[in-house]
């Protein structure tokens, strides 16, 4: 089965994975072009500042609001993947690494493609737990039983079957079990690895102040929809620009994909007490666990992304389940932000990040409302700050190009870049405003998708009791 | 006239738009989201303790 077929299909156990290569652009030739539109651009916000003395503020603002997004662009272009001397590599070569696969209702096909691109990884793992967290629609009894039997001997399998706890707590029966792993791999069920993505993903560790490495996501079933390809698109141009230019800063990544990140053991073990028992106003939180790893990694080192550590995750297909997604992790992000301001440092790059995000954000909430209040006064205004806005999006996703697929052309790379306007539309008068709710309802801590049918979400008292039961599971192992 | 070159240049590159007086509306939202999220993060920062409400992780 290629890339772009979503989950239908049968059960093959052999699959069509996609290459993908970080691309090097010459630096010269990047600042120059760079640099011009900059200059270009900043000398029209000096220009409005200049001649519309009647709006000073706002056009002072804008200024601020544009030098931010500029150094963030320019940061972003020196991004360059993490290399490694042959004596580094050697000891990476060493390296236990395990790697948790948290199933939940997820379909046999994607799982079965998941597991046969991690067991054809160019650097194998040394253990795969599969932990399949109470599913009640799917049966894995083939996938289970024909990998036990074929993975790779080098690798430790083991797969069991727990009640449904919720992500957190599948993840942390690996972090809680596996006392020599050296570097803790999380991967969703749905995230198939490119040849190399954990070979690339293990290299910043040869930095012993490397703490967490987030891989690139890419969208397995990026052509099934118009849904999935902006998703894409927005998610390319996010990972390229902010998240990039949070690497180069310092190792200041806020967001490790929850599709494929790693961590240093010892900090995920140290910490793993306050992952699974974090709660709020006095209910568990099940949210956010990619970002709370990430935000421990912040506290005792860096955070880095690793341009050449691709993943290619499944993206939702349909309206309904994009909104749902969206609002979980909008939940999370917005409980997030408020640890990212209590426990980051203020001098460091991420924490101003948020600062900023948070200014911006509730500016643009009020800005929406003012806008809908006074739409006949505020039309040629919204006008203008969407066209000006898709224009800059426009020339900030020439970053996009930074990753490339084999199973995508030039005429398909720039379809996407011309969607861009259209992703950005879609972010700014769908997505940030759900943001609102997600903010607003982020005490709700379930987990939205993948209800259909039997499945419910945990309740507070089934979590709360996962900690003192004897857990009843299924083993199997290889 | 090197100044006004560069003005059209700058037009062309970026479509201009005239002011207008909602602009005067936007700026007071970004002054007003200002001491709004001030008093978000200090309050993060220093209200906050462990067992008013959210758990310190």
């Amino acid at each position: 089965m290629a890339a772009g077929q979503g989950g239908r299909g049968p059960v093959t156990h052999e699959y069509e994975i996609p290459r993908a290569t970080a691309a090097r652009p010459r630096l010269a030739l990047v600042y120059a072009g760079v640099g011009v539109v900059v200059a270009l651009a900043a000398a029209r916000h000096f220009y409005y500042i200049d001649k519309w003395p009647h709006y000073r503020l706002v056009t002072v603002i804008w200024a601020i609001a544009f030098a931010c997004t500029a150094l963030q662009w320019l940061v972003s272009w020196l991004e360059r993947p993490y290399t490694v001397t042959p004596r580094q590599q050697a000891r990476l070569d060493l390296m236990q690494v395990t790697v948790n696969i948290p199933v939940y209702n997820e379909e046999p096909v994607v799982l079965d493609r998941v597991l046969y691109a991690l067991f054809a990884q160019t650097r194998l793992p040394n253990r795969v737990d599969v932990v399949d967290d109470g599913s009640t629609q799917e049966d894995y009894s083939a996938v289970r039983d024909y990998w036990l039997a074929h993975h790779p001997p080098s690798v430790e399998l083991n797969w069991r079957r727990y009640p449904n706890v919720g992500k957190k707590r599948a993840q942390a029966r690996t972090f809680g079990s596996d006392a020599t792993a050296e570097v803790f791999v999380t991967l969703d069920s749905d995230t198939t690895l490119a040849r190399n993505a954990l070979e690339e993903g293990l290299k910043p560790f040869a930095d012993s102040t490397v703490h967490s490495v987030a891989g690139i996501e890419l969208a397995w079933n990026y052509g099934c929809s118009l849904l999935t390809r902006i998703k894409g698109v927005n998610a390319l141009i996010w990972q390229f620009t902010v998240c990039s230019a949070q690497s180069v800063a310092g190792g200041n990544v806020l967001v490790n994909r929850g599709t494929f990140a790693l961590y240093r053991a010892d900090m995920i073990r140290e910490t793993l007490a306050a992952y699974v028992g974090e709660t709020l106003f006095g209910r568990p939180v099940m949210l956010g666990d990619d970002t709370m790893l990430t935000l421990f990694a912040l506290n005792r080192g860096r955070a880095v992304q690793q341009p050449s550590a691709v993943c290619f995750a499944m993206y939702p297909e349909t309206l309904s389940h994009t909104l749902r997604q969206w609002t979980r992790w909008m939940r999370g992000t917005a409980l997030r932000t408020l640890w990212r301001l209590r426990y980051l440092s203020p001098a460091s790059w991420g924490w101003w990040y948020t600062a900023i995000t948070t200014w911006s954000y509730l500016a643009f909430v009020s800005v929406l409302a003012a806008v809908a209040v006074d739409w006949h006064e505020a039309r040629s205004f919204a006008a203008t700050a969407l066209s000006i806005s898709a224009a800059w999006m426009w020339l900030v996703a020439s970053r996009m190009f930074a990753v490339r697929r084999s199973d995508q052309r030039l005429i398909d790379r720039l379809e996407a870049f011309l969607l861009v306007p259209v992703a950005m539309v879609w972010l700014t008068l769908v997505l940030r405003p759900m943001r609102l709710w997600g903010t607003l309802t982020m005490r709700e801590q379930g987990w939205v998708t993948r209800r259909r049918g039997a499945e419910t979400r945990s309740s507070v008292a089934d979590v709360a009791a996962v900690g003192a039961e004897t857990p009843r599971w299924t083993s199997y192992e290889s | 006239m090197t100044v006004r070159l560069v003005q059209v240049l700058l037009h062309i590159v970026i479509p201009g738009t005239a002011p207008t007086p909602f602009l005067s509306v936007v700026g007071d939202c970004f002054l007003w989201s200002f001491p709004a999220s001030l008093l978000i993060m200090a309050l993060v920062r220093f209200g906050w303790r462990r067992g008013k409400g959210v758990e310190d992780p």
